[in-house]
């Protein structure tokens, strides 16, 4: 491989950092606030204010992740 | 911006995390295709054996529904333009195609709940027909999600308002991707259901 092909090889695949970022719990719980809040909205007030309580810590979290994306 | 930094980035600025939730994102987008091919085809079936689909069809607002997929189609490509004045750093085009963005987002779900309003003056209700329940199902659960992605619209735009996201950034990055996807799939619902596209 020469010179020049080595450095458009590192252009196209940059370096892969050892220790990736930790597992994100946003999709999960945003998810399961909308799947509980349209339980709710079925069957029981109570449930789709649960529903919908998950549905903010999940848009919170999310939240918390994209404004600490190093620059 | 370290050299570590500058190795881990592609030709795009992304880094190595931000193309990991990339590609997380478009695996979910994978799984709401399948999600949305179930009801399609759901819709379909009962379309071919329902003997009164099509008088019931008449009731639609074909040119309506038509004006605000357009509308809805304008708004991917303002969007597109928002998220590149951003990261290009100018405000004042960002400001002006967000806005545009959730107006026509707003205005196509405006229209939507209009629309079963009318509908239900003229008795076609979700527990009334196969034709009613076929409908509002599949344009319902369209609608939720074009909901959802106004909220998260709103919550990046108000982000980038205020100048907290990195330039690119994957979360307004991951929205646009899932906004164009609610696009596309609204293509394809409107052929099917307003137009008689399909078997």
């Amino acid at each position: 491989m020469t010179e020049e092909s080595e450095h458009n090889h590192e252009a196209l695949y940059p370096a892969i950092p050892q220790v990736p970022d930790p597992p994100s719990y946003s999709p999960i719980v945003t998810g399961l606030g909308i799947a509980v809040t349209a339980w709710g909205f079925l069957t029981d007030v109570t449930i789709g204010a649960c529903g919908v309580f998950l549905f903010c810590i999940g848009l919170s979290i999310w939240i918390k992740e994209l404004t600490s994306e190093p620059e | 911006m370290t050299e570590t930094e500058i190795e881990t980035e592609n030709k795009e600025g992304l880094t190595f995390e931000q193309r990991q939730t990339l590609l997380m994102m478009k695996a979910f987008l994978c799984s709401e295709t399948l999600f949305f091919v179930a009801l399609i085809v759901g819709f379909l079936f009962f379309r071919s054996v329902t003997p009164d689909w099509a008088t019931a069809q008449k009731s639609l607002d074909v040119k309506g529904s038509g004006l605000y997929t357009v509308f809805l189609i304008i708004s991917s490509l303002t969007l597109n333009f928002a998220v590149k004045f951003y990261e290009k750093g100018k405000q004042a085009g960002f400001f002006v195609f967000a806005f545009l963005t959730l107006a026509l987002g707003f205005a196509f779900l405006g229209h939507q709940a209009l629309e079963y309003r009318d509908l239900y003056a003229e008795a076609i209700t979700i527990h009334g027909s196969i034709f009613g329940s076929a409908f509002y199902t599949l344009t319902g659960f369209h609608g939720l999600h074009v909901a959802i992605g106004l909220l998260c619209l709103t919550i990046v735009f108000t982000l980038m308002a205020k100048n907290r996201l990195r330039k690119p950034s994957s979360g307004a990055r991951a929205v646009e991707y899932y906004w164009h996807f609610v696009d596309v799939v609204w293509i394809i619902v409107f052929s099917i259901v307003y137009l008689g596209v399909g078997p």
